[in-house]
């Protein structure tokens, strides 16, 4: 019974090598969040690692952050290309940057590190991809809301060696610490990111060892065609054709113009096609989206309507086809400003597909995400501990959709990242802040038969007096959408905005948008605004959209929602046209089934 | 007074041994678990081991009552107290989701709602300053909403009280006076750490099973003393300690996740560097003990996003038991777990309508397990319902015969048992070949020679009585307490009279609770710090040495730490300054006594244990080998044995790799090295 060939697939050992590269890399993964110097890094969970073989095509990643797996893959392929294969040497460790090059955005890092066999052959490639704090660029912490070209926003790295041969290229090192803002953490998170790959070298040893060379890379190959296999079937099972759908973006921070996101999504047998010409040309504000960007939420997008247990590789990238005309908003030409494409466009594009799927798979799709990152990034320095300069980067949870059978989730981060907030404890620790509140927002949730989730309110004062604040935010005038007769987010009620920003700059002045305090142009994009010692910003993120007709929501669940103060008394009957008791809460059953027959055969969704 | 009584409640038997310390003898029995009353599976097993509780000198047990609260969500009605502005942290969360690109995945509930989560006017600095003063109206207020929602428990946790508890500490004891008959939990005792979420939630579970946990301590105490228990009832906690009913109804919470502790504990008598395999119908559970200590952690969840952050044994459960189900995923690879048929129907053998093949299925078909000695004889099983599961439900999809299918269920198990053993060693800067393996549970000493040999383990140890042997460890575990306190503090300029202080002051409070309880005697005090380099957000935890910290001794806490650093990620910084963020001081007391037994059987012949040869599967490297089987119950101290063996017992069967060599030692554990 053991008398397999050499060559030939082995179904079981084929299991046994892709259940443990999954592991491997998430071994990878925790070890450097543990080590790690930046919070947005160890409790953020802001990074990615992945297994790629020697064609520079990833065989394995872990659970981390969406955003960067598809895109890192292109990263390494450019590492590999820029450099030359005949030059990797075992001991090397290239790292890059660039957004151009198959980035996110310049602060993600890329690092790689060969591995060889003992005849000098290269086996296989541990990667990751890191979020670090700061490289340089006008705006600590990046996202500069009003940056115009990638010059602004950061240092560009192209793949260099940062180890040669075991050793540490010290004038690559120097430079690159010369140009950030916080040059310990930042060296810390990349001995961190080193680590985690030494780990991955040591583990690929172990199967070449187990297997042999050959045979390892003919399972890797096998790894690939398995996904490959796995998600064709899954996209041939969707309804054949084309199905289009239009979202937008609020504006690029430098005009107070919307910005148009468009797709034709088709289904050709097992071949998953976006096509997103007709999306807006680039813009000169800092939401341009690269191909990897594109890419990466492409294949989001198609894991969370399919499968979500298809390990992500190469080989189910190879049954999705992204069709992004090359200077517009999904693909833009160098040197356009990044850093909000890859955490705002990128939203919006799996927002896109989703709408544009709702229309033959209802029961596979959600209604509108929140759709933001809500980046508040900044810098300044902190009298507590003798003016030592110090980088944050937050990024905001909200709501998400609401689903066939489901309400959305609460407080989760949006499709692009599964990262953690950071504790407020740590935070305080950290940085010069006092938080004032951190909380659910209630009424804010797209009323539907399933709703949307809930968004959140997170309010810092600021303890230092030379805080530079930089946001980079959207869907602050776009509410997120409902589907199928649940309706869209409620806007905020004094602004009539959804996910927000304001600032209050003094403790006796009231809240008041960026448009007004600092003149910015827009609402959700701004940079370098100096905030006093006792100044306060307050960051909201909104609910997602609602699901079906509010009308046939279960009396009982507005009445829960009514009873842990979610849904106002008022927005249960105007929105839900459910009567409760304002005192004991008990549903007035008569008089809500009076009420909703009335606002169904008025043709209303909604009575004031 | 002479008997020793250790008992272990699981999900499916209650396990009981009972050791005489006069004559030796050591009886054990099992009985069915009786949920949701687990105390009647107690008196079931006392009665059918016949054991008169007056004679009983020290009686423990373990059990997992307080953990099915959690997983099963049948916890008490509880309300939260917490600082203005943050009611919402615990359902917030951490913002994560369990899956990648799950979208119709569903965020769990918290275990407190919102309307029962309250809100108080205080705040702290990060160093525990008062900003603004305890509101005690507020306090007032919420205890007499409590009291009208009949809220069972009051968690109190607000923020950075782990530095200073004065607020919380008198959120008590106004809710005390409001509602004098309600439990409460408060964070700054039960979890003085960093991380508000983790913190509140695990004071919220420790609300959560506490009205229940006191329910069954208090019953079961009352029965015991009624049928003549003159002794304290300990508890095994998830740290591998006992406790006494005392410190059960103060902290429950420490026996949440207790269910693996009682065999870790009974493997540390084994060896000092031991690695543990736990296989059971559902699950695989590993555990590494070293230097006679198991290795513990702070990072569990109980469940998804359910963390609980005290210390207990690092545990690493994996979804490969018996009874865990092999299919064929949408890709065409065969897959093992974590599915499981569980008791009922059960593994396809059984005949009880099970139709999945499940592992102990293709161990019937490998010829591993024995058709005519399932559970001693006990238990029909049928390997035709075996074939016919594989056959139906794989060989066609595969187009494969029943036998490779069979073997290659056993290879992909064992690749994910080995998996999660590298998890616990290698990913650990722990090399396998320095330890020892003892595998137990039903399925443990069936795998355990083949994932021995894979890792280069050279040594096993068979416990005498794999199916008893969490029952047989709550004997061994000793009385203990812990405390931990934060302290954020660079090496650089540490202020060593405030060290000194606080570890003084940990280990009274430990010392005070111990002697309250009447253990004050062969106390052993352990102290460590979790330790980072500055700027690092995690920790790592090394030893502090024993005396007063001085600059030299400080010198030894940063080497140690360095040490660990190296071990779990690889690499040290030297030049990097580290800092300490928590203290924790255990204090242990040891028992007075070993739990043993003596074995007095003549010597046979070995040929008289010899029952027969079948036909084996002992891995892809040498297929199937006749193999001679064996009969436990008739091996005798020093009996050698050479593999490939099979050693068949009631409970288990033990099988020995071709590389190994056994020897029956004088505890009649079976001993493998490898040759």
């Amino acid at each position: 019974m053991n008398a397999k060939k050499k060559n030939e697939i082995d179904i079981f050992t084929l299991e046994i090598i892709r259940s443990g590269l999954i592991s491997l890399s998430r071994e990878m993964g925790l070890a450097m969040s543990r080590t790690a110097y930046s919070v947005i890094f160890s409790e953020g969970y802001d990074f990615s690692c992945a297994i790629f073989d020697a064609k520079a095509e990833m065989v394995a990643q872990a659970e981390f952050n969406p955003v960067h797996l598809g895109a890192m893959a292109f990263a390494v392929e450019w590492c590999l290309k820029e450099i030359g294969i005949e030059n990797l040497e075992p001991g090397d460790v290239v790292l890059h940057n660039d957004p151009f090059r198959g980035g996110t955005h310049i602060t993600d890092f890329t690092i790689i590190m060969p591995v060889f066999d003992d005849k000098g052959n290269l086996v296989a490639i541990p990667a990751n991809r890191a979020h670090l704090l700061d490289i340089g660029g006008k705006s600590p912490g990046g996202f500069g809301g009003d940056s115009t070209e990638v010059y602004q926003e950061g240092v560009t790295i192209p793949p260099v060696f940062i180890q040669k041969r075991g050793k540490p290229v010290t004038d690559i090192w120097k430079i690159i610490l010369s140009n950030v803002r916080v040059p310990k953490p930042i060296y810390g998170d990349f001995q961190a990111m080193i680590g985690s790959l030494e780990i991955g070298k040591r583990r690929v040893h172990e199967y070449i060892e187990k297997y042999g060379v050959d045979t390892f890379q003919m399972y890797m190959e096998e790894i690939k065609n398995y996904s490959e296999k796995r998600i064709r079937s899954e996209i041939a099972k969707l309804p054949q054709g084309t199905y289009e759908a239009e979202d937008f973006l609020d504006d690029d921070g430098i005009k107070a113009q919307p910005i148009k996101l468009k797709v034709a999504v088709s289904v050709m047998g097992d071949t998953f096609v976006a096509d997103f010409t007709g999306s807006d040309p680039q813009v000169e504000g800092p939401i341009n989206a690269t191909y990897g960007v594109a890419a990466s939420q492409t294949y989001n997008a198609v894991f969370n309507l399919t499968d979500p247990y298809i390990p992500s590789n190469h080989g189910c990238f190879r049954a999705i086809k992204i069709i992004a005309p090359g200077g517009t908003i999904v693909n833009a030409d160098h040197p356009a400003a990044t850093f909000g494409g890859n955490v705002e466009t990128s939203s919006r594009i799996v927002d896109v597909i989703m709408a544009a799927m709702s229309k033959v798979v209802p029961e596979k799709v959600a209604a509108g995400c929140y759709g933001t990152c809500h980046n508040c990034t900044g810098g300044g320095t902190d009298p507590r501990k003798n003016n030592d300069p110090f980088c944050w980067y937050l990024f905001r949870e909200g709501g998400w959709g609401g689903r066939a059978t489901k309400d959305g989730n609460d407080s989760l981060m949006d499709y692009v990242g599964n990262d953690m907030n950071q504790p407020i404890e740590v935070l305080e620790n950290s940085y010069p802040w006092l938080l004032a509140k951190y909380e659910l927002v209630n009424d804010c949730m797209g009323p539907g038969k399933f709703r949307g989730g809930m968004g959140t309110n997170y309010t810092i004062e600021f303890l230092n007096d030379d805080t530079r604040l930089n946001i980079i935010t959207d869907k602050c005038n776009q509410a997120p959408f409902g589907l199928f007769g649940g309706l869209p987010a409620i806007p905020r009620e004094e602004c009539g905005h959804y996910n927000d920003i304001r600032v209050k700059m003094d403790k006796d002045s009231e809240f008041k948008h960026i448009t007004e305090v600092f003149g910015a142009v827009s609402a959700s994009k701004a940079a370098s605004m100096r905030m006093p010692k006792g100044s306060t910003v307050e960051l909201m993120t909104y609910g997602g959209g609602g699901y079906g007709n509010p009308l046939e929501r279960d009396p009982k669940k507005v009445q829960w929602d009514v009873k842990n103060e979610k849904v106002s008394l008022k927005n249960a009957k105007i929105y839900y046209g459910v009567l409760l008791e304002p005192k004991t809460l008990e549903i007035d059953v008569a008089g809500t089934e009076k009420l909703r027959k009335e606002m169904l055969e008025g043709g209303k969704s909604i009575v004031k | 007074m002479s008997k020793l009584v250790g008992i272990d409640i699981g999900g499916t038997f209650t396990d009981l041994v009972v050791i005489d310390t006069k004559s030796g003898e050591l009886k054990n029995v099992k009985v069915n678990s009786t949920p949701p009353n687990h105390a009647l599976g107690i008196f079931n097993a006392l009665k059918k081991a016949d054991v008169d509780l007056k004679d009983v000198g020290y009686f423990v047990h373990g059990c997992t009552v307080a953990t099915n609260i959690v997983v099963e969500r049948k916890g008490a009605k509880v309300g939260l107290i917490t600082t203005k502005g943050f009611r919402d942290i615990l359902e917030i969360m951490r913002c994560d989701r369990e899956f990648h690109y799950y979208l119709q995945w569903e965020k769990p509930e918290p275990l407190v709602p919102r309307y029962l989560r309250l809100e108080v006017t205080e705040r702290l600095d990060y160093k525990g300053n008062v900003l603004i003063p305890l509101n005690e109206e507020d306090v007032r207020q919420a205890a007499r909403f409590f009291k009208k929602e009949g809220v069972e428990a009051v968690a109190i946790c607000t923020l950075h009280s782990f530095t200073n508890p004065v607020h919380e500490l008198r959120i008590e004891e106004i809710v005390k006076e409001e509602y004098p008959e309600v439990f409460t939990s408060v964070s700054a005792r039960i979890l003085p750490e960093i991380r508000e979420y983790e913190r509140t939630c695990t004071v919220v579970m420790d609300a959560y099973v506490k009205p229940e946990v006191v329910r069954y301590t208090e019953y079961l105490i009352d029965n015991l003393q009624d049928k003549g228990l003159d002794q304290e009832m300990m508890m095994m906690k998830s740290n591998g300690a006992v406790m006494t009913p005392k410190m059960t109804l103060d902290t429950p919470i420490a026996t949440i996740g207790s269910g693996p502790a009682g065999g870790v504990m009974g493997a540390t008598m084994l060896g000092d560097e031991v690695i543990t395999c736990d296989l059971g119908g559902t699950s695989f559970d590993v555990s590494l003990i070293t230097k006679g200590q198991p290795k513990l952690t702070t990072q569990k969840d109980v469940t998804w996003g359910m963390p609980l952050r005290v210390p207990q044994i690092d545990v690493l459960s994996i979804g490969s038991g018996g009874g865990s189900i092999a299919w064929i995923d949408a890709g065409g690879l065969l897959r093992v777990g974590p599915q499981s048929a569980r008791s009922i129907p059960g593994p396809a053998c059984y005949g009880k309508g099970g139709e999945d093949p499940t592992i102990t299925d293709a161990c019937l078909v490998l010829g591993i397990l024995n058709e005519k000695y399932f559970l001693g004889g006990d238990m029909e099983v049928d390997v035709n319902l075996s074939v016919k599961a594989i056959e139906n439900k794989l060989c066609k999809q595969l187009n494969m015969s029943v036998l490779e299918v069979a073997a290659g269920i056993y290879k992909v198990a064992v690749a994910d048992m080995t998996e999660a053993i590298k998890m616990v060693s290698v990913s650990q800067g722990f090399d396998p070949r320095n330890f020892w393996m003892v595998p137990y549970g039903g399925g443990g000493p069936l795998f355990a020679s083949k994932l021995a040999f894979d890792l280069q383990i050279p040594k096993l140890i068979y416990p005498r009585n794999p199916g008893v042997f969490s029952a047989m460890g709550c004997l061994s575990a000793d009385v203990q307490f812990d405390q931990s306190q934060s302290y954020l503090a660079s090496v650089e300029d540490m202020d060593l009279d405030k060290l000194n202080q606080i570890l003084d002051e940990l280990e009274d409070k430990c010392r005070k609770s111990l002697s309250s309880e009447g253990y004050d005697k062969n106390l052993e005090v352990t102290r460590s710090a979790d330790m980072r380099y500055v700027g690092q957000n995690f920790e790592v935890n090394a030893l502090i040495p024993a005396g007063k910290i001085n600059p030299k001794k400080l010198q030894e806490m940063v080497h140690n730490f360095n040490e660990e650093h190296e071990k779990w990620y690889g690499y040290m910084m030297q030049d990097a300054v580290a800092e300490t963020v928590s203290l924790r001081v255990s204090v242990k007391s040891k028992q007075a006594f070993k739990p043993t037994y003596k074995v007095n059987k003549s010597k046979t012949d070995l040929k008289e244990a010899l029952k027969g040869v079948r036909k084996t599967y002992f891995g892809d490297e040498h297929g199937f080998m006749e193999c001679p089987i064996y009969q436990r119950d008739l091996l005798c101290v020093g009996h050698k044995i050479s593999g490939p063996a099979i050693i068949e017992q009631s409970d288990t069967t033990n099988v020995i790799y071709p590389e190994y060599m056994a020897v029956i030692d004088e505890l009649e554990n079976i001993v493998a090295t490898l040759k």
